[in-house]
């Protein structure tokens, strides 16, 4: 990788960054969008599909909700793919790579959020002032100036990382190779865990294995297995709300739509 | 959508504005004020518009720089409230400000437990599973229809919600919560949620033994007995297994790394 890719990339991974909190996360910065922008730049767009969506699934459940830090997915992911697409390496590479990487990363999210507050007091001196023009500014260089820490290390990163990555590929053995491989399979699991943490009740576990019985014993594809859900969805919540008795269940949550929309 | 919400061509304009900013709430978030700066963002142009004594600006701007947290896609229903009722104060002197603030604070809870039900944790899941499925064979498609499945449904909701949010006003949120319609959505993405990960479990964790023991000159191919008890069973069990550890507080990268450990392991002795 050159040092105009390595700058490339950081530029490129920095936009989508801004983007994604100031577009109210249009889940651009995700592994399965950040991997095969990764792979265009550096020529192989397919491996970069492809290492996309293995670590998307093992990053699956990393989700920020309410100001907590979970592993910093994006920053694993790109240094992940563009080290094993440089080396030439598979997919296990990447994320014998992004797992460590991710880690470290969740320390510059941490850092971004104390730079964020260090404004404050300044941000009241503004309101006091009534200058708007201030508060607009503040606002703008806020949402990407504090990420530059993040930025710098990524870029030296990839831009001196592929040597030291390669020297350390070339000493892992072919059975640890074929295990990591073989755990790349495994490691969706933590990711759909994390999924469950959040969802899962008692009351509503018929509902996880019904998914698990279509594909299991019926190989029902998952985008079938979602239009099941949405129309099970209605059947469920509109049932439970129509009086059933002058008007059918469809008509009834239209109703609600309309009712709620037309006052 | 002037028409359907009964807005004037000048507030049609300005709640565009209001809702370019709002998509901006968790830009610049921090422990302290959370989407404080955010919200105030959102609400310039409506001060700017509504009152016209700097001072009174000033006290807005005050009022709405303060603590605020909520899913960024939902936040437009608020900020499009907060626009009302400060058009409302602007117009009515005995209008008691303090519940502009009481309102968000209050409905920021709420709006932000729908909204990370349906949104992060239903259709980012729906539409990332999608999308793995496809890119897993190299295609590009797979991106694309991540980013249709996930942000169609998400804009009409951001932009729609800043417009129903004000023309509504706070009435249409106890409306909402009176005749249960925002537990029955919460309640339905739920539904999908859970068959999609119930889905996934099966179909994108490969986890086969290739292990075969020999009982008495009897080969027996492990991964067959398994799969006549149950069809991935290995996977549901390493799920549910991996979810007891987090529950207990694992942290998730840990668990990570074990597996790869346990990866490695197993190869070593054949299990695998």
């Amino acid at each position: 990788m050159s040092v105009v890719q390595a700058l490339i990339i950081t530029l490129v991974f920095w936009v989508i960054n801004w983007a994604e909190a100031w577009y109210a996360y249009p889940m651009i910065n995700t592994p399965l969008v950040l991997c095969p922008v990764v792979g265009l730049i550096l020529g192989d767009p397919t491996a970069g599909i492809i290492a996309g969506a293995s670590l998307q699934l093992i990053f699956l459940g990393v989700m920020q909700i309410g100001g907590t830090l979970p592993a910093d997915a994006s920053l694993g992911a790109i240094i992940g793919s563009a080290l094993a697409i440089t080396t030439g390496q598979s997919v296990e590479t990447a994320l014998v790579l992004a797992v460590p990487v991710s880690l470290l990363g969740s320390a510059f999210v941490l850092l971004k959020y104390i730079i964020n507050g260090l404004v404050n007091p300044y941000v009241e001196k503004l309101c006091e002032r009534g200058d708007w023009k201030g508060l607009e500014r503040v606002h703008i260089l806020i949402s990407f100036l504090p990420d530059a820490p993040r930025m710098i290390t990524l870029f030296v990163a990839l831009a001196f990382g592929t040597a030291l990555t390669q020297s350390v590929v070339d000493a892992i053995p072919e059975v640890v190779q074929g295990g990591l491989d073989y755990a790349s399979n495994l490691m969706p699991a933590v990711g759909i865990a994390l999924l469950l943490k959040m969802m899962w009740s008692t009351r509503m576990a018929l509902y996880f294995f019904l998914g698990v019985v279509l594909v299991s014993y019926f190989n029902v594809p998952l985008i079938a297995v979602a239009c099941v859900g949405v129309v099970l969805a209605f059947v469920v919540t509109v049932e439970n709300k129509g009086d059933g008795a002058n008007v059918s269940a469809v008509e009834s949550g239209k109703e609600a739509e309309e009712e709620l929309f037309n006052d | 959508m002037t028409k359907r919400f009964q807005v004037t061509k000048e507030e049609d304009k300005m709640l565009k504005k209001v809702f370019w900013r709002t998509m901006t709430l968790s830009s610049t978030y921090n422990y302290e004020r959370m989407q404080g700066l955010g919200y105030v963002y959102s609400m310039i142009p409506v001060i700017n518009e509504y009152y016209d004594s700097k001072e009174d600006k000033i006290k807005a701007y005050k009022r709405h720089y303060e603590i605020f947290n909520t899913t960024p896609t939902m936040g437009g229903f608020i900020t499009g409230l907060s626009t009302s009722m400060e058009k409302e104060a602007s117009e009515d002197e005995e209008f008691d400000k303090n519940s502009i603030n009481a309102v968000k604070l209050s409905l920021m809870g709420p709006f932000a437990g729908i909204g990370d039900s349906i949104f992060w944790g239903t259709l980012r899941i729906i539409s990332l599973g999608l999308g793995i499925s496809l890119a897993m064979q190299g295609s590009i498609l797979g991106l694309i229809l991540h980013l249709l499945v996930y942000n169609i449904p998400s804009f009409l909701v951001r932009y729609y919600g800043v417009y129903a949010g004000f023309s509504l006003g706070s009435n249409f949120i106890k409306k909402a919560s009176e005749n249960g319609m925002l537990g029955q959505i919460t309640k339905g993405a739920q539904i999908v949620g859970l068959m999609t990960v119930g889905a996934m479990t099966c179909s994108m964790i490969s986890f086969d033994l290739s292990m075969v023991l020999n009982i008495q000159g009897t080969e027996l191919v492990v991964q067959e007995v398994l799969d006549s008890i149950f069809p991935n069973l290995l996977p549901l069990l390493l799920t549910f297994a991996s979810y007891k550890l987090l529950n207990k507080g694992m942290k998730p990268i840990i668990l990570m790394i074990s597996l790869m450990v346990i990866g490695v392991f197993g190869k070593i002795i054949g299990l695998f």
